[in-house]
């Protein structure tokens, strides 16, 4: 297995998160893996796509935004023009909000993505607690549990060390815990949520492709079945007033065409289908 | 005391003890020290990322609640 950590350095911020990174390449090292260290300095988008097939875990720890992996001030490394090059791999980040669209995205393309949904936030009285939850979930992960326990482990260790901090007089760093703990998501554990009725029916019926189908797509399928519905009962109403049921029961050649209409609409669905499941 | 001006309080009261702390935001750093000064001016950035979250952690968790008021030294 390969991992590739990158940590950009380029501000007051970074340092810390960089820092943390250090934990993990360690981990990640001790178990085997060939690591690759991108890190201590403004990391070029450039670098870090190249040589990207062959990596199995991407590690980013610096900024973040909502669809993008900052490597410098103002050079994103991963956004919506290269993400679909961590298809199918796992993405494990503490950046800000990554988790709003980028992590939707990967997470569309069978990556197993780990982020947040709001800014990342910490307090520099409380840096190790910060650091712990912070690398908790890829800690979970190499000890053999699945991204979903992780997740929940994470999500219990970030509510008993929200606790452990305000029982030791450090409150703000303990609501700032709370709210990194809220905002934790992992998009292989849970689906990306989403406040859109159908939207959640199509999750609901059709699992990760729901995220797939268009509006226009449902509005197309929408007219093509009223519009099938409305043709095919004029039909049988101009056959029944010629000949009543005997008329409509009888072979008509135009039953073959809707039998066609409706034989291209599911091969057009299932093929749809398919793609998406690809 | 409601529980705005009790989280407002609790957040002055820290921020006064620890002035050379820091917290992180994103991409914003303030110290305790400027964190006070802008929670006394009454902050919108402020009153986003930490009055709000501290009012709804003074509601869900009872033992939180306590704590802070034994550190401002007040009863409900």
């Amino acid at each position: 297995m390969k991992a590739r950590v990158v940590a950009p350095v380029f501000d007051d911020i970074t340092p810390y998160s960089y820092d943390w990174s250090r934990d993990v390449l360690g981990w990640l090292k001790d178990k085997g893996y060939i690591t690759e260290d991108f890190s201590n300095d403004a990391i070029p988008r450039a670098r870090v796509e190249n040589g990207i097939d062959s990596v199995d875990l991407f590690v980013f720890y610096d900024h973040g935004s909502e669809d993008a992996l900052w490597g410098s001030q103002d050079e994103a490394v991963i956004d919506l023009d290269n993400y679909n090059l961590l298809a199918g791999k796992t993405v494990y980040t503490m950046a800000c909000l990554s988790a709003r669209s980028l992590g939707v995205k990967l997470w569309q393309l069978k990556t197993v993505f780990w982020g947040y949904y709001e800014p990342f936030s910490f307090t520099t009285d409380a840096l190790s607690e910060f650091k712990h939850f912070a690398n908790s979930g890829i800690w979970y992960r190499l000890q053999s549990a699945t991204w979903k326990d992780a997740f929940e482990a994470s999500k219990e260790l970030g509510y008993a060390l929200s606790s452990k901090l305000s029982q030791t007089g450090k409150f703000i760093a303990s609501v700032l815990m709370r709210q990194d703990t809220d905002a934790l998501r992992c998009y292989d554990a849970t689906a990306p949520s989403t406040s859109c009725t159908f939207r959640a029916l199509a999750l609901k019926l059709f699992g990760r492709s729901g995220w797939f189908i268009t509006k226009t797509r449902t509005l197309a399928t929408l007219l093509f079945g009223i519009g099938f519905g409305i043709s095919l009962h004029d039909f049988c109403d101009a056959l029944f007033k010629a000949g009543g049921y005997k008329e409509i029961l009888s072979p008509q050649g135009g039953y073959f065409g809707f039998i066609l209409m409706l034989i291209a609409f599911l091969l057009e669905f299932i093929d749809f289908l398919q793609v998406i499941r690809r | 005391m409601k529980d705005k001006e009790l989280a407002i309080a609790a957040i002055k009261e820290e921020a006064k003890q620890k002035p050379d702390e820091k917290v992180v935001v994103g991409k914003i750093v303030l110290s305790y020290g400027e964190l006070l000064k802008k929670a006394e001016d009454g902050d919108k950035f402020v009153e986003d990322f930490l009055i709000k979250p501290y009012m709804k952690l003074l509601k869900e968790s009872k033992d939180f609640r306590n704590k802070v008021m034994v550190m401002l030294g007040v009863k409900e």
